[in-house]
């Protein structure tokens, strides 16, 4: 197959074993697709409890606030939760067909998107419902949600990558996530903690993409372009790298998988 | 004639031990192993459990990388057959076909105008509609076995495959075989049936601990 034939065939595939996917995972559970929308309800409701009800933390707008932080959160968190071991689960696959690896932990992205868009739509129609009339500066929005895709990508191919040859990795997985979370900002607005470490926190991937969704939904700070090109700029040359260190792993990794 | 596929002294070994309290340890699995094959010809190979056989195919299909020694492929297609290994239980069969059919290579527009074709040489019936986690073991043999004919590879790698399914299913897969040695289709079999090589295969080996002999 030529380079472009085969650049459709991937995307094909990936489109298609991601909808099968899909299909199959719904299809175990009785409430099948309501899970989409359940379970980060669910999640939520958690934090809600906690932070709102016991310990009476939340303030004006805390609910919209905590939604904001945790959908675009979730979703970067199952994404590589998920990627993490697909190249390991599918062993079964690799070491039978001749096919590369970067289509597991890539389908398991492109499920977990597909999973999110009626989600967002929820979000968007949550936090119109609760009085923030959408502005022109919402169409700030589309960039942020490709910059986390991107981002998104990056986590999680390298993840995927990393644990078949130290499978250890896979317990620093959930820690590291939960690690990630607290750092993130999800729950609390990072403007108070010490100004001091405001610039570090922010250095953070998530930490920054959650400040963005907040400030757009509340239209509280407008989006800085010069900072929003530089995240850009930095995460696309990590895809690339992240890309072709995939190219390069691609007849190491099915070996890995059963040793 | 030109070999479709050719082995140069292909060694393989495998980690089975070594953390950061032991050493590391390892396994020959193919030691030195030199084989070419033609189009048109069906190899067998003999092997008992743990001889290297299945190894073997995953080198052939290029699947895995040889540790030492040199493997070419002058551009052949291959399929590895085995009993349905990567197909998702909870998927039905015609979703699976789809799936596996594209996983070996196919586009979607390819596997789809092929499903009819695969329902009806798989036997299946509606069970081709039923999810596979129904299926039985011979079953599952089939419908593997009738997607991987229809991707129509320059080598078949087939495991064990046609020891599994019922009486009639054997002599339709053993008819289809045939008629892809005369489309100069070639074929490799494993088995550690001694009865199944004779009958199909034309060149033989004996692999044992790893190392390739011809009987």
């Amino acid at each position: 197959m030529k380079s472009k034939q085969k650049f459709y065939w991937l995307i094909d595939l990936i489109w298609t074993k991601s909808l099968l996917n899909l299909k199959s995972e719904a299809s175990r559970n009785v409430l099948s697709y309501v899970w989409w929308i359940l379970e980060p309800f669910l999640y939520m409701l958690v934090f809600y409890v906690v932070f709102e009800m016991l310990l009476n933390r939340g303030g004006e707008n805390y609910t919209t606030f905590l939604i904001i932080g945790l959908i675009p959160w979730m979703w970067f968190m199952k994404s590589v939760s998920g990627s993490s071991s697909s190249i390991i689960n599918s062993h079964a696959l690799i070491t039978q067909i001749k096919i590369h690896p970067v289509i597991f932990p890539l389908t398991i992205v492109v499920q977990t998107l597909v999973k999110q868009i009626p989600v967002f739509i929820l979000l968007i129609g949550f936090v119109w419902l609760q009085g923030f009339e959408p502005t022109t500066n919402w169409f700030w929005l589309i960039p942020i949600t490709i910059l986390e895709l991107i981002i998104i990508v990056i986590f999680s191919l390298v993840v995927a990558a990393l644990i078949p040859f130290v499978r250890d990795l896979n317990y620093l997985v959930p820690t590291g996530l939960t690690f990630l979370m607290f750092m993130s900002g999800t729950f609390y607005d990072y403007k108070n903690i010490g100004e001091q470490w405001q610039d570090v926190f922010l250095m953070n991937p998530m930490a920054y993409l959650i400040k963005c969704y907040r400030d757009i939904f509340f239209n509280t700070e407008a989006i800085n372009t010069y900072n929003l090109s530089v995240w850009f700029l930095i995460s696309i040359t990590l895809l690339i790298m992240t890309l072709h260190l995939f190219r390069k792993l691609g007849s190491i990794l099915p070996k890995l998988t059963i040793q | 004639m030109q070999p479709l596929i050719e082995l140069k002294d292909v060694s393989l070994q495998y980690k089975i031990k070594g953390n950061i309290f032991t050493k590391n340890k390892y396994y020959d699995a193919l030691k030195n192993i030199n084989l070419k094959i033609y189009p048109g010809e069906t190899i067998g190979i003999i092997g008992k459990n743990g001889s290297g056989k299945s190894s073997l195919l995953k080198i052939l299909s290029g699947v895995i990388q040889p540790t030492s020694g040199e493997i070419i492929n002058h551009g052949a297609s291959t399929s590895l057959l085995t009993i349905g290994a990567g197909f998702d239980n909870n998927l039905n069969g015609r979703d699976n076909v789809i799936l596996n059919g594209m996983l070996q290579g196919l586009k979607s527009q390819e596997i789809k105008s092929k499903l009819n074709e695969i329902h009806d040489y798989s036997g299946l019936g509606d069970f081709f509609f039923k999810p596979v986690r129904i299926y039985s073991t011979g079953m599952r043999a089939r419908l593997g076995f009738s997607i991987s004919i229809h991707i129509n590879p320059d080598v078949f790698l087939i495991d064990e495959i046609i020891s599994v399914g019922d009486q009639d299913f054997k002599q339709k897969s053993k008819k289809t075989i045939y008629d892809k040695l005369k489309l100069l289709k070639s074929i490799v079999l494993v088995s550690h049936s001694t009865r199944l090589i004779n009958e199909m295969c034309d060149k033989k080996y004996q692999i044992k601990d790893g190392i390739l002999k011809s009987i």
